[in-house]
């Protein structure tokens, strides 16, 4: 049935949506880390999205090849890059990873940027859930096709 | 049960009186011509396919929208929309009989226009006017117009349909 793939879309706008916030969160919450395991400070992680044809049984591959329509687009999460932009150097010559000069190099996380990525992490996961319920709308409608003749 | 009982009856028409038959007979051959006629018109109806066509183009339409929402924020991706209802109207009048006369079911009549079981949707590009800045189109707003359109017009269709086997189904038990 075709709105199992719309579903799947939707599913997968959330799944992206979701990784997206736990990035956004992962920024916010590293705002002033200055040390991490790759030594330096913490630097902003990017989620970046893809759009990817969905997988398909050979049913569905063959009845789309025979429409010549591949409806179905879902995003996947290809993968987490870092923010290559220069750490913030910050003057606190009291703290303990202070350079010389009395910089310390601050993670480059705004976090007026990060909230502004939130929102709109956010209001796109809620699209992704009112398209869910649309599309499960049509299939129960149809389901109840032929009641109460 | 039921099916006995006819045979029955049959059974007792055919060992009935010779002009009692030959009146079945030509009343049988006077008449199935009509009956044959109305069960067509009953069962045959474009209306039937083109309800199923609606759901079928509907059903393909609410996966783009869906593709289109999920990937709201994919850099580079295109919205996409369906368009059908021109080609449907065009292909129910193509229903009418076309300009040649025809005598067999296989005979051409001239049409020019696929019949409506054959129809395809058009797949466009329905950009929005202001697209981002990484080259994504999806209006979010639009989007989800649609998709509430698509959905209302679909719940619509399945409610025709209803209504159509409603209508069969006052046919068959005679309106009681």
């Amino acid at each position: 049935m075709s709105f199992q793939s719309s579903l799947n879309v939707s599913v997968s706008g959330m799944a992206a949506q979701r990784q997206r916030v736990n990035t956004i969160s992962e920024n916010i919450a590293n705002a002033s880390t200055t040390r991490t395991p790759e030594g330096g400070p913490y630097r902003r992680r990017i989620v970046t999205l893809a759009a990817v044809s969905n997988d398909r049984t050979f049913e569905e591959e063959l009845r789309s090849q025979q429409r010549s329509l591949d409806t179905a687009t879902e995003v996947k999460v290809v993968g987490i890059s870092q923010d290559n932009r220069a750490p913030i150097l910050r003057y606190e010559p009291g703290h303990p990873d202070a350079n010389k000069e009395g910089y310390v190099a601050m993670p480059n996380v705004n976090i007026m940027e990060e909230m502004v990525s939130l929102m709109e992490a956010s209001r796109s996961y809620e699209a992704n859930t009112a398209a869910f319920n649309a599309t499960k709308n049509m299939a129960q409608s149809a389901l109840d096709l032929g009641r109460n003749v | 049960m039921q099916a006995d009982h006819a045979g029955y009856n049959n059974q007792i028409h055919s060992k009935s009186g010779p002009e009692i038959a030959s009146s079945s007979q030509i009343s049988l051959v006077e008449y199935y011509p009509k009956i044959s006629g109305f069960m067509s018109g009953m069962f045959e109806n474009n209306i039937f396919t083109l309800i199923q066509k609606t759901l079928d183009f509907r059903t393909q339409r609410q996966d783009l929208l869906t593709s289109n929402i999920a990937n709201k924020d994919t850099p580079g991706y295109k919205a996409e929309d369906m368009v059908f209802a021109k080609s449907l109207e065009k292909a129910l009048h193509a229903e009418e009989p076309g300009l040649l006369k025809t005598t067999n079911s296989r005979h051409f009549d001239g049409r020019n226009t696929p019949p409506l079981e054959l129809v395809q949707a058009q797949r466009i590009h329905s950009a929005s006017p202001f697209p981002d800045f990484d080259g994504n189109t999806v209006d979010l707003d639009r989007e989800m117009a649609k998709m509430a359109e698509n959905q209302l017009m679909y719940n619509a269709s399945i409610k025709m349909l209803t209504h159509q086997f409603r209508m069969l189904k006052t046919a068959i038990t005679e309106g009681r």
